[in-house]
């Protein structure tokens, strides 16, 4: 027997810094509304600055530049506290879901030296690497996902050791080190549907 | 004939210096109708300066609708790396004229002594830039 509600779950699996996967699928056919969305994330730090986009349909719904975080529930906080429940359902057929999560996207604007001394409104095309779901050339199929390899950070910093030498990831004018991440780490996404 | 859904705009800025004000000038896309809700969150950087979990009142935010036409009001900005931060949207009923632009000013109000800022302007490797977003849950009609 259907219940009237079903959580629909995408997961997806963050193998590096700064890495965009993109993830499609098709709404449960026996439900009709969208009636909520949540993220689970398997490390907390790598919440702040990483974002996820949603559309239904080819609509619109969070755009990409949607912090992660306000969307992340956890050990602390109960689903259904963070939650994000659409006021008016969004109504589904069978319809197109897609998402893009990235890490650590907004990190790499605090360099950004472009902007005017004091500082600025961020535009949407610095924050949406690309402006299309669809994915580029550079893609690694990963499971029911697609990974797209687009570079968040600047150019690497070499550090010479000896004879040896250390490769970083630069975060930009950024004074401080960032949170350590650790990668890889799993993103889930539920989907409330009822009927 | 177009449905009138909710979506969730985000306007992010970027404050580069703890004594400048950011001033926030942005046009709305025309697809959104009305604003219903208003969201101001602390997205990155300040964590890099402190070790708090929370500050109450990292700056001030100053918002203005349909080209200067209407003032939102004064909002003050936390700073709230918690688990349980409150996710609420300020209730709002304003309605939009197309293309018109969103404007407003920021102040910093933390981290603005002189270890952050010397007095000829530059700022020391104590200060972190940060990025500040406006969430404008909307009425739009794409």
């Amino acid at each position: 027997m259907i219940q009237g509600y079903r959580f629909q779950k995408v997961s997806l699996r963050i193998s590096k810094s700064g890495q965009r996967v993109y993830f499609n699928a098709e709404s449960h056919k026996d439900f009709s509304m969208l009636k909520g969305i949540a993220l689970s994330v398997g490390y907390d730090g790598a919440l702040f600055g990483s974002t996820f986009g949603f559309r239904v349909d080819e609509k619109k719904v969070l755009d990409e530049s949607h912090e992660a975080h306000l969307l992340v529930f956890g050990n602390d906080v109960p689903p259904n506290n963070r939650m994000l429940f659409f006021e008016k359902p969004i109504p589904i057929h069978s319809a197109k879901l897609e998402g893009i999560y990235t890490d650590s996207a907004l990190q790499s604007l605090l360099g950004n030296i472009s902007y005017s001394p004091g500082g600025g409104v961020i535009a949407a095309t610095d924050v949406n690497v690309k402006k299309t779901y669809v994915s580029g050339k550079d893609i690694v199929s990963y499971g029911n996902a697609v990974v797209d390899n687009v570079p968040v950070y600047n150019a690497p910093i070499n550090i010479g050791l000896g004879n040896s030498s250390m490769t970083m990831p630069s975060t930009g004018a950024s004074p401080s080190a960032p949170a350590p991440v650790y990668y890889p780490y799993d993103v889930k996404i539920t989907m409330f549907l009822s009927r | 004939m177009t449905k009138t859904r909710i979506i969730y705009h985000p306007v992010p800025f970027i404050v580069r210096q703890p004594l400048t004000p950011v001033t926030i000038n942005t046009v709305l896309p025309s697809h959104i109708r009305k604003v219903i809700g208003i969201k101001v969150v602390h997205s990155v950087g300040v964590q890099s300066m402190t070790t708090a979990a929370y500050l109450p009142v990292i700056g001030y935010l100053s918002l203005e609708f349909n080209n200067k036409q209407y003032h939102f009001g004064h909002l003050d900005v936390p700073f709230d790396n918690r688990a349980e931060a409150s996710d609420a949207y300020h209730d709002a009923a304003i309605d939009i004229m197309a293309g018109s632009l969103l404007t407003g000013n920021y102040e910093n109000k933390v981290f603005t002594g002189i270890e952050y800022q010397k007095a000829d302007g530059t700022i020391t490797d104590k200060w972190s830039n940060y990025i500040v977003t406006i969430y404008l849950k909307a009425l739009s009609d794409d």
